[in-house]
């Protein structure tokens, strides 16, 4: 595996990553890999905005438990990265965060689940909060304060967990264009997950354009916006069912 | 973040000042969960120039039996290696591990440090040392209050420490896997592929501690007997002179244990954590 092919494949993983708010399947070929236990899959989960590699734990448990291999990193600047934040952080240092993890770990055939920010929707909320941000901008803040896990209608019994880990996300990874060529369409899998229980006008407009076309899954689930806090164990069916 | 069909939220939100948050981990949440009749938590912290990649074998043996295995790679290398500044010190490795236990909520865990992870881990227990319940220093650094980590490089690292400082430059390249003494040939290609420069400023900060490391219940040392490190030498002498330490030699390995003999590593893990 030459260095050239290793970035190719990463980056092509990664336009996929950013691009969906759901899940997909890689088709990669590196011969060397994360061994999974037979018949496992391997899974790289990308958490949204103000969270972390932590609010995974409970699918990453459930799959790990059925013999998977899964990957949670937590992008600079947030969670246990958090105290990597500062004005440096862009969209690229995220992109490069999950990517990287691609490369050094040599995986393929991934399962790649972006929640939220994780997703295409980063275009979309940069429209939307695009005067909040350009105002946080101005002030000259680097950082947005996280969202309250009761406005992500998490269940009240991990809104003080959820809310104790969600920690200030870097502004620019909001305010960068994403430049993508179509390698999310172009993975032969494809889901798209939406949470009903939180009211959202863009999710709901990429659920309702997906439900009719044939190359993606598409799921609505009685659940708060952090999934896999509410609803881990159907979570977890749903991702080995697409995978 | 999607709260954007909410104007009201947005905008406390976007007024309210940030910086909030990163020191309220740890209050209570899902600790990691396990699979068999006694599953343990390890945490294994890399050496220099390596990255969480390095462990993957033994930690794919260890979650195969059931436990759950943490292996953050420190800023500034391997899948890190895009965020390598100058601005990278000790104190940032550090944080780096104290911080996985606090938003993983670990506790009663096994910590592995390999080589230079003798500093951030020996640094790290000062903050969580009531987190861990055994320790395994793996042919690694075995540091005291005040010594930094560039009194102790070999010649090899001084050498392209000095020159890497003299051009400015926020790292240094690694040695190869063969100076490591890494065994097979395919595995040689592997790791020489995976590092990367280690960031200089790391070695300079003297480390504090007041004794955390030696408070853990159960401490091992494990030496790498086919790899010459008079540091390690000494650092194994020491623990062989003081009950309170087990150790133990991997005879047939080089200095990256988790590469050359991962069962042999797994089966001494699980026996001493």
């Amino acid at each position: 595996m030459t260095n050239g092919q290793t970035r190719r494949t990463a980056l092509g993983a990664m336009a996929a990553s950013v691009g969906m708010a759901g899940v997909g399947l890689m088709g990669m070929t590196d011969q060397t890999t994360a061994q999974a236990p037979t018949g496992g899959k391997t899974f790289v989960l990308v958490h949204g905005a103000w969270h972390g590699g932590w609010c995974w734990r409970r699918v990453s448990d459930l799959l790990e438990k059925k013999g998977h291999k899964v990957f949670a990193p937590t992008m600079t600047g947030l969670g246990e990265r958090s105290h990597l934040i500062g004005g440096k952080i862009d969209l690229a240092t995220h992109v490069t965060d999950i990517v990287n993890v691609i490369k050094w770990e040599n995986l393929n055939d991934i399962v790649l689940v972006g929640h939220s920010y994780g997703g295409v929707i980063i275009s979309c909320v940069a429209e939307q909060m695009r005067d909040a941000i350009a105002g946080l901008v101005e002030k000259g803040e680097t950082a947005m304060k996280p969202v309250p896990a009761a406005v992500f209608r998490v269940n009240e019994k991990d809104r003080a967990w959820v809310d104790a880990m969600c920690t200030p996300h870097p502004v620019a990874t909001l305010t960068d264009k994403i430049t993508l060529t179509g390698a999310r369409e172009r993975i032969a899998k494809k889901a798209y997950i939406r949470a009903k229980s939180y009211p959202s006008v863009p999710f709901d407009g990429f659920y309702d354009a997906l439900k009719t076309n044939s190359a993606w899954r598409v799921y609505e689930l009685p659940s708060g916006h952090d999934v896999m806090v509410d609803m881990p164990d159907r979570l977890t069916e749903i991702l080995l069912e697409v995978a | 973040m999607a709260a954007t069909n909410d104007p009201s939220f947005t905008r406390r939100t976007v007024l309210a000042s940030a910086g909030a948050g990163a020191g309220a981990a740890a209050l209570g949440g899902t600790p990691a969960l396990a699979q068999t009749s006694q599953p343990k938590t390890f945490v294994l912290v890399h050496g220099a120039w390596h990255g969480g990649w390095c462990w993957r074998r033994v930690a794919d043996l260890l979650e195969k039996q059931g436990h759950k295995v943490f292996t953050p790679t420190l800023t500034g290398v391997g899948e890190r290696s895009h965020l390598l500044s100058k601005d990278i010190n000790l104190d940032t490795h550090i944080t780096d591990l104290v911080n996985v236990f606090k938003w993983e909520d670990l506790k009663d865990v096994c910590l592995v440090v390999h080589s230079y992870g003798g500093w951030p881990g020996s640094g790290a227990l000062e903050q969580i040392g009531d987190r861990v319940s055994s320790i395994v220093w793996l042919d690694a650094f075995k540091p005291e209050n005040g010594q930094r980590g560039f009194d102790f490089a070999s010649e090899f690292s001084r050498k392209a420490f000095l020159a890497a400082v003299e051009k400015g430059e926020p790292g240094r390249p690694s040695p190869t896997a063969e100076a490591f003494r890494v065994i097979s040939e395919k595995d040689r290609a592997w790791v020489d592929s995976k590092t990367t420069p280690q960031p200089n400023g790391v070695a300079m900060q003297p480390i504090k501690l007041t004794g955390a490391r030696a408070k853990v219940a159960k401490k091992t040392y494990i030496r790498a007997a086919k790899y010459p490190q008079p540091a390690f030498d000494q650092a194994l002498a020491e623990c062989k002179a003081d009950k309170s330490w087990r150790t133990f030699e991997a005879t047939e390995s080089g200095h990256d244990v988790m590469v050359d003999a991962p069962q042999w590593l797994v089966d001494v893990l699980l026996q001493v954590s």
